[in-house]
């Protein structure tokens, strides 16, 4: 397993291998390059070198040619004077012309050699003064005898003499010629060789190197490759392994899903049984529970009617006492009917105009408000609201403000609305007994009393009916008070949307 | 003013299985001075049994007071079954029962009850319900035609 890092620090020497690479063989090139510059230069000397041998040779054998015809001639030349026969005299002609020719030759061959033009030109000036000597020496034997040119020998000298020493210099100097040059193209061959040796080590050695650089960096490479084909493998894996974790934990959410169905299903048949339970509870009470009552009411009115007589006071009373526990038990009845009707009931949601809806609720109360000092500052206000609902909770809180400032000396109620919110809030005060709020939470629930019933006659379900309803169709209720000084009940209610033209 | 003067009115026939309700009711309605005779049948059945003897040429009731709960047959099947009748189809029926839930004052109505009437617990009461009935549907309701 390789790391992230090392591909990068990899990819990154890789960088410098390249560069590095491109300079070697830049390097190698040029080396190569000058290398081969040099030879064909070499070469090129060489062949330079071989051509001027070749024609310092035919110089050479040119003077050494004409140096032969020359000592033929002076050969020839003694002959005659010794001999003074003609053919030698035709001889030396020969020899002589076959002298001249040659040193023609040669100086057309040097014409790129001063000092050899120098020294064949003197060659040339010797050689025609002591031809015409030579012939004026054969003149004299001809003439005057063997005799004669003795004498003249021993006078003025050998013909030869100079010329030969001069012959033999130049044939020393062509000789001298050759071999410095040789030597030089010797040197400069040599040099010519080092220095390609040299190049091509090194571009050799540049070659190798570049190409140990280049078989590093594949192998970097190949290495890079294989770890980022692992890493692909890894990741792939990952991915792979991602995946049938998120299938296994869809599969889990939808197992939990199904279950969570299931058990809502459940749920709801519970309910439903429940509800249906209810129901039967509620259909056996209102059928049922009230017969009995009905029974005893009925019964102890035609006592107290047809049997009075068989009665004292005291039995009377009883029979009294009866009847009010009877009719206290049927309002039970009726409270806990309506109460478990509000629970059971779809709520309707529907526009309610406040101010008429509150009108017709209390013009039925009229009796029960004879009393008190009403205050109706209901505004005209439309909420929504499920009317059968919001009409019990009006009622029970009137009814409720009735009975608790029936014992003030002014009894006073007031109805009034204000907007809360958003919310519309309807509030029903009076100026009662009141309750400390510590019991707030109480008075609102079911067969909760914070009076003695003789004191406030009633079943402790109203305030309870007033909140079951509020909630059921989505306001509330609450309430302020303090022992004494009346309470003040508040429904709130959502507004309904304005209404469209 | 004798009623024995005065041709037989119609009589009443009252549907109720409780002992104590039917004798009160009865009490109510003697009370009252009622002059309608008071038939009185104990369950479903007993009511459905009347029919076959309407049918036979006994007097039919000028108003049926019809309990809902009931043994045997539901004060709502007995209903139904009047309702469905080809000749008594059209016969009053008051529902007169304890039960003030919306479903059973629904479910009254949709099979054709022709009035619904909750009985009060409270014994005065229910001798001015009594009073009203009797008042309403024998004296003041005019009946469907007689079929021939």
């Amino acid at each position: 397993m390789q790391s992230s890092e090392a591909i990068a620090a990899d990819l990154a020497g890789s960088r410098v291998r390249d560069r590095l690479v491109t300079v070697g063989f830049t390097l190698a090139l040029v080396l190569l390059v000058t290398v081969g510059w040099l030879a064909l230069r070499a070469f090129d000397r060489q062949s330079a070198d071989a051509a001027w041998a070749r024609h310092t040779m035919e110089v050479l054998l040119e003077i050494e040619a004409l140096n032969s015809n020359w000592q033929e001639a002076l050969t020839a030349q003694r002959y005659y004077l010794i001999t003074g026969e003609d053919f030698h005299r035709a001889a030396f002609e020969q020899s002589a012309a076959a002298a001249r020719q040659r040193l023609a030759r040669a100086r057309s061959l040097t014409a790129d050699n001063t000092d050899q033009q120098k020294r064949l030109g003197r060659v040339a000036a010797l050689f025609e003064e002591r031809l015409p000597r030579a012939r004026a020496r054969m003149d004299l034997r001809a003439r005057e005898g063997l005799e004669a040119v003795r004498r003249d020998i021993a006078t003025r000298g050998e013909i030869s003499g100079e010329l030969d020493r001069l012959i033999e210099t130049l044939s020393e100097a062509e000789h001298v010629l050759l071999t410095g040059r040789e030597a030089a193209t010797a040197q400069s061959v040599q040099h010519s060789r080092t220095a390609m040796i040299a190049g091509i080590v090194l571009s050799v050695a540049l070659v190798t190197v570049a190409l140990l650089l280049l078989r590093r960096d594949a192998r970097a490479r190949r290495r890079a490759g294989e770890a980022l084909l692992e890493a692909n493998e890894r990741l792939e894996a990952r991915v792979a392994e991602r995946t049938a974790e998120l299938h296994a934990s869809e599969q889990h959410v939808r197992a939990l899903n199904a279950d969570l169905e299931q058990r809502v299903a459940e749920r709801t048949t519970e309910l439903r049984a429940r509800t249906r339970e209810l129901e039967a509870f509620s259909y056996s009470v209102s059928h049922d529970l009230k017969a009995p009552l009905r029974g005893i009411d009925g019964y102890s009115r035609l006592l107290l009617e047809d049997h009075a007589a068989a009665l004292d006071q005291e039995g009377r009373d009883f029979l009294g006492y009866i009847r009010n526990a009877c009719a206290q038990m049927g309002q039970l009845i009726e409270d806990l009917l309506a109460y478990s009707r509000l629970e059971r009931r779809t709520m309707s949601r529907s526009t309610v105009e406040l101010r008429s809806f509150v009108d017709s609720i209390l013009s039925t109360m009229s009796a029960d408000l004879a009393r008190v000092r009403l205050e109706n500052e209901v505004a005209e206000t439309r909420v929504q609201a499920d009317p059968e609902g919001l009409a019990i909770a009006v009622r029970n809180l009137v009814d409720n403000a009735v009975k608790f400032s029936a014992a003030a000396p002014e009894p006073h109620i007031c109805l009034r609305t204000e907007p809360a919110d958003g919310a519309c809030a309807l509030s029903v005060a009076d100026n009662g007994t009141g309750f400390d709020m510590r019991f707030v939470e109480k008075v609102f629930e079911i067969f909760q009393r914070l009076h003695r019933a003789e004191e406030y006659p009633g079943t402790g379900v109203g305030l309870a009916l007033v909140r079951k309803a509020m909630e059921r169709m989505g306001g509330s209720v609450t309430a302020e008070s303090a022992p004494g000084r009346g309470a003040t009940f508040t429904l709130r209610l959502p507004l309904a949307a304005a209404p469209t033209p | 003013m004798n009623p024995a003067d005065l041709p037989l009115p119609g009589p009443i026939l009252l549907v109720e299985d409780n002992p104590m309700d039917v004798d009160l009711t009865l009490r109510a309605f003697a009370r009252r001075r009622l002059a309608n005779p008071v038939e009185v049948a104990r369950d479903g059945a007993e009511a459905l049994a009347l029919l076959e003897r309407w049918e036979s040429g006994a007097r039919v009731p000028v108003v049926v007071l019809l309990d809902l709960k009931l043994p045997k047959v539901s004060g709502l099947d007995v209903l139904a079954r009047i309702r469905a009748h080809p000749q008594f189809g059209k016969l009053p029926v008051v529902v007169l029962t304890s039960s003030a839930e919306h479903s059973d004052v629904e479910e009254a109505y949709a099979r054709g009850a022709n009035s619904y009437i909750v009985k009060p617990v409270d014994f005065q009461k229910f001798l001015e319900v009594a009073e009203h009935i009797q008042l309403y549907w024998t004296v003041l309701n005019h009946p469907y035609p007689k079929q021939p």
